[in-house]
C-alpha cells in the first residue's frame, strides 16, 4: 500500500497563487453573469413572444447555450475558432463568453418563469389603469418578477462560480491551475485541490448568504 | 362564452349585472374594456366604435396602432376585480400615482396631491405609506376603487368587488360605491348583492348561459317575468333582500 504523507503546510507556502487564482475566478464568474443576466433577458421576451419570428431563435438559442457541454463551448470558442482564422479570444475572454453564453440559456428560462409566474391579475390591473405595454413590463411585472427570479439567478451564479474552475484548461491561471502546477512540483496534489474546493465553498456559502439578506430586504413590502 | 350580448348603458346610469355563476357576467364586464377582448362584435363607448384588435401572430408590431387605441379607451374606464389586483411592491399612493403619472402624464407633485385627495376621500390617508400586504381586504378594494376613481374615468366596472371580502368588510366597500353611484358615475356593476342591486341600480340586467334573460329597472324583479329569473332569485332565498 502506498502510503501518502499530507503535508498541509504546502498550502501556505502557495498562498498568494492560490489567493490571485481565486480572484481570477471571481472575475470570470462576476463578468460571466453580468453577460448571462443582460443576454438572459432579450432572450426570455423573445422566448414569449407570439411571433415565431422571434420565438424560434430564442428556444434554438437556450436549447444551445443548455444543451452544449461547457468543456466543449471552451475548446469552440478559444481553439477551434482561432485555427479556423474567425476570430481569436485572449483565454480570459473565450472563459467569460463561454461561461455567459452558457448562463444566458439558464438565465432566459428563469427569466420566463418568473414573469410568467406573475399574477395574471396585475397586467390586467395594469391595462385598465391604462398603462401601455412597455410600462406594464417595466412598472409593475419586472419589479414583482425580480424578487422571484433571485433565487434561481443565484443558483446559476453558483454554477458559474464552479464553471469558471474548467477556465485552467486553457491555461487561465486559476486556483486549479495552481493546484495542478504546483502538484506536478511536490508530488502533493490533494492538499492544494482541498484547499481550492474549501474556498470555492466558503465563496458559494457567502454569495447565498447574500442573497439571503437581500431576499429579505425585498420582501420587506410583505410583512 | 357570451351569445348576441346588446347592452345599452346611458351616461350616469348605474347598471346591475346579476346571474349565476359561469353566466357570463364578469365576461361581459371584461369585454367593455377588451381585458379579455370579444372573438366578434364591437363596443361603441362615447360616439367610437372598438372591436378586438386583429391578431398579428407573425408581425405583433402590425397591430400596435389597434392596440394602442385600446390602451386610451382603458384610460377612460375604470376597473374594480374580485381580487383587488392592488400592485404588492408599491404603497398605496404608489399604487394611484403609477397610474396618474404613466396615463395622465402628470408631474410628481400633482400626482401626489391628487392621489392623496383621493385616499382621503376613501379614508384611507393614513394608509399613504402603507403596502397592500399591510392592509385589510377592504382596504386594498378601496385602493383599488381610488387608483380607478384618480384618473377621473368615464365610466366604471366593478367586477364582483366584494365577493372576496370577509362579511364585515363588505360594507364599507359598498358604501364607497353607493356614494360614486349618487354622484353621477355611470357604472357597470356584477354584484351577487342582491340587496345593493335593488337600492343603488337604475336598471338591473339578469344573465344566464351567457345571455341577457331579463333586464328593466329594479321594481321589475320584485315580480319577473321569466321562469329562469324567478328560479335564481327565489334560490337565492331573496324574498327578504327584495322587499327591503
Amino acid at each position: 500500500m502506498i502510503s501518502y504523507d499530507f503535508r498541509w503546510g504546502t498550502i501556505w507556502d502557495h498562498r498568494d497563487e492560490l489567493l490571485s487564482g481565486l480572484w481570477l475566478t471571481l472575475q470570470v464568474a462576476a463578468l460571466a453573469f453580468a453577460l448571462a443576466c443582460g443576454l438572459g433577458l432579450p432572450v426570455a421576451l423573445m422566448r414569449m413572444s407570439t411571433s415565431p419570428l422571434l420565438n424560434r431563435p430564442a428556444a434554438a438559442w437556450i436549447a444551445v447555450m443548455r444543451g452544449v457541454p461547457l468543456l466543449v463551448f471552451l475548446y469552440w470558442l478559444y481553439f477551434a475558432a482561432a485555427s479556423r482564422g474567425w476570430f481569436a479570444l485572449s483565454e480570459f475572454r473565450a472563459g467569460v463568453f463561454a461561461l455567459g453564453l452558457t448562463g444566458s440559456g439558464y438565465m432566459a428560462e428563469n427569466y420566463r418563469g418568473a414573469i410568467q409566474s406573475v399574477d395574471a391579475g396585475q397586467r390586467e390591473a395594469a391595462s385598465a389603469v391604462g398603462l401601455g405595454p412597455a410600462t406594464t413590463f417595466g412598472s409593475v411585472i419586472a419589479p414583482q418578477a425580480l424578487r422571484i427570479v433571485l433565487p434561481p439567478a443565484i443558483n446559476v451564479l453558483i454554477a458559474l462560480l464552479k464553471g469558471a474552475t474548467i477556465v485552467s484548461i486553457i491555461g487561465l491561471a486559476d486556483m486549479f491551475y495552481v493546484a495542478r502546477t504546483v502538484s506536478f512540483d511536490t508530488f502533493s496534489p490533494f492538499e492544494l485541490y482541498t484547499a481550492a474546493a474549501i474556498i470555492i465553498i466558503a465563496v458559494t456559502l457567502t454569495a447565498a448568504t447574500f442573497t439571503w439578506v437581500l431576499e429579505r430586504h425585498l420582501a420587506r413590502a410583505d410583512q | 362564452m357570451l351569445h348576441g350580448i346588446d347592452l345599452e348603458v346611458e351616461r350616469g346610469e348605474v347598471v346591475c349585472i346579476i346571474g349565476p355563476s359561469g353566466s357570463g357576467k364578469s365576461t361581459l364586464l371584461r369585454c367593455v374594456n377588451f381585458v379579455a377582448p370579444p372573438s366578434s362584435g364591437s363596443v361603441i363607448f362615447d360616439g367610437h366604435e372598438y372591436s378586438s384588435p386583429r391578431e398579428h401572430r407573425w408581425l405583433p408590431l402590425l397591430g400596435r396602432d389597434e392596440r394602442r387605441r385600446l390602451t386610451r379607451l382603458r384610460s377612460e374606464i375604470g376597473m374594480v376585480f374580485q381580487h383587488f389586483n392592488v400592485f404588492p411592491h408599491l404603497t398605496a399612493e404608489q399604487n394611484l400615482t403609477l397610474g396618474l403619472r404613466r396615463t395622465r402624464g402628470l408631474g410628481r407633485a400633482a400626482a401626489v396631491a391628487r392621489a392623496r385627495t383621493e385616499l382621503t376621500n376613501i379614508g384611507l390617508l393614513d394608509k399613504a405609506d402603507e403596502y397592500p400586504a399591510r392592509l385589510s381586504g377592504g382596504q386594498k378594494q378601496r385602493v383599488a376603487i381610488a387608483r380607478a376613481l384618480a384618473l377621473d374615468p368615464q365610466l366604471m366596472l366593478f367586477d364582483e368587488a366584494t365577493s372576496s371580502l370577509d362579511p364585515e368588510l363588505v360594507a364599507g366597500v359598498l358604501d364607497v360605491m353607493r356614494s360614486l353611484a349618487a354622484d353621477g358615475m355611470t357604472m357597470l356593476v356584477v354584484t351577487h348583492e342582491l340587496r345593493f342591486a335593488m337600492e343603488v341600480a337604475d336598471r338591473i340586467v339578469f344573465m344566464d348561459h351567457g345571455r341577457i334573460v331579463e333586464a328593466g329597472p329594479p321594481e321589475r324583479f320584485h315580480e319577473p317575468t321569466e321562469p329562469r329569473t324567478q328560479a335564481f332569485l327565489s334560490s337565492l332565498g331573496a324574498g327578504g333582500a327584495l322587499s327591503a
